[in-house]
């Protein structure tokens, strides 16, 4: 233990490399040890080791599949940087990801900066496709950056649509959207997400719509006008999803959950589809392009329902 | 209300509890009625705008108006004209 603290109280620079997804440290320590002092490196090593075990670990299978990882491998980056344990145990049922150092680094820091979202990354990470995990790391820790850099309050506020200018539409348009809207002093700001001429769609009771949600986050709120048809989120789950909807950063995901809402018996109601208008947020940049459905009133469709087997994950890594 | 750092709209949303609170501890019907028309207003005014349609959800606002509303609707039930 006394070994343990010493080495604790030693200072270590750790210099990191990364070479594809292996990664390899290298360790300059400035060890003030007395010539005299007889060190024991295995023995330290083994201190060091239940010591991270005991600070560390409460659940017996972590505390074994821990010791058998780090029983002959480096432990000094686990002092050197802030939540690292906890980024293994949200890796622990991937056999390869928990051993490597650049996956637990990015995954502490990402912890470090969402220290709620520790189950939601641990439920996650399954044991049986090793690929499907580094993606949906990837992508994470990618959502996370983009938040980081250009919205860390989270509030999307400088988040702007180039669309289309609500007085260069017929006013025809306008009041069609108008008559339909619950809101229709709000309309023009819908107008401007879009950047083509909204075309109206009659929808009949059962017309289906839906809308993506970051994985685990509450549902759409009751009054959002912004939906999509299904074969339309389908189309661009794989080619830049986010860039196609023009989504703002706030609503970025590795996985996205899908809600939708059913036009209820009996009713009609006006939709009105509009291409996705390109988006900025900072400096961050959206393409748009993909087809909207804007739904003016809510109150002719069902709550939104979440559709349970319609996760979507898209497979492209930033 | 968990603030959502944009100062205009948590101003909004203060103004609005406040009002609301009074409605509530005068069981004022008609006010309770005019305050529940601005908050659905004004989510509706949120809602509309992409840049700010996910914030009543992202801030937990949701669950806040929803509980307001439910005691509003209750002095309207019961309240004095």
């Amino acid at each position: 233990m006394r070994k343990a603290i010493l080495l604790l109280s030693t200072y270590f620079s750790v210099c990191l490399f990364v070479t594809g997804q292996n990664a390899v440290f290298e360790v300059t320590s400035k060890i003030s040890v007395s010539k005299t002092d007889s060190f024991d490196y295995a023995s330290n090593h083994l201190d060091s080791l239940n010591y991270l075990i005991d600070k560390n670990l409460r659940d017996s299978l972590e505390k074994v599949t821990f010791k058998n990882d780090f029983s002959t491998s480096s432990l000094e980056n686990f002092f050197g940087e802030k939540g690292l344990v906890n980024a293994w145990r949200v890796c622990i049922a991937d056999d390869s990801l928990r051993k490597m150092a650049m996956v637990l680094r990015k995954t502490a820091a990402f912890l470090n900066r969402n220290p709620s979202r520790f189950n939601y990354l641990k439920n996650e990470i399954n044991g049986d496709t090793n690929y499907k995990n580094i993606v949906f790391l990837k992508r994470t820790w990618w959502a996370d950056s983009l938040r980081f850099n250009f919205d860390s309050l989270g509030n999307s506020s400088s988040f702007k649509t180039f669309g289309i200018n609500p007085s260069d539409l017929k006013k025809s348009i306008i009041e069609d959207m108008k008559t339909e809207a619950a809101a229709p002093q709000f309309v023009e700001s819908i107008v401007i997400s879009g950047s083509s001429i909204p075309k109206k769609i009659v929808a009949n009771s059962g017309y289906t719509l839906y809308k993506i949600i970051p994985k685990g986050n509450a549902g759409p709120s009751l009054f959002t006008p912004f939906w999509a048809k299904i074969d339309e989120i389908r189309t661009y789950i794989d080619l830049d999803l986010e860039q196609k909807f023009g989504l703002p950063i706030i609503s970025h995901s590795a996985k996205y959950d899908v809600y939708k809402i059913v036009l209820k018996e009996g009713k009609t109601a006006l939709v009105f589809e509009s291409e996705v208008a390109q988006t900025t947020e900072n400096e961050y940049k959206t393409t748009g392009g993909a087809i909207q459905s804007l739904v003016l009133d809510r109150s002719k469709w069902t709550s939104p329902e979440l559709v349970k087997d319609l996760e979507i994950f898209p497979s492209s890594i930033k | 209300m968990k603030s959502c750092q944009i100062p205009k709209i948590d101003k909004a949303n203060k103004v609005l509890v406040k009002e609301a609170k009074l409605a509530i501890s005068k069981n004022d019907k008609e006010h309770s009625k005019l305050v529940l028309t601005k908050i659905r207003e004004f989510r509706m005014q949120l809602a509309y705008n992409k840049a700010t349609e996910s914030l009543e959800t992202n801030f937990g606002w949701t669950l806040e108006y929803d509980k307001i509303n439910a005691t509003l609707q209750k002095v309207i039930g019961l309240g004095n004209s």
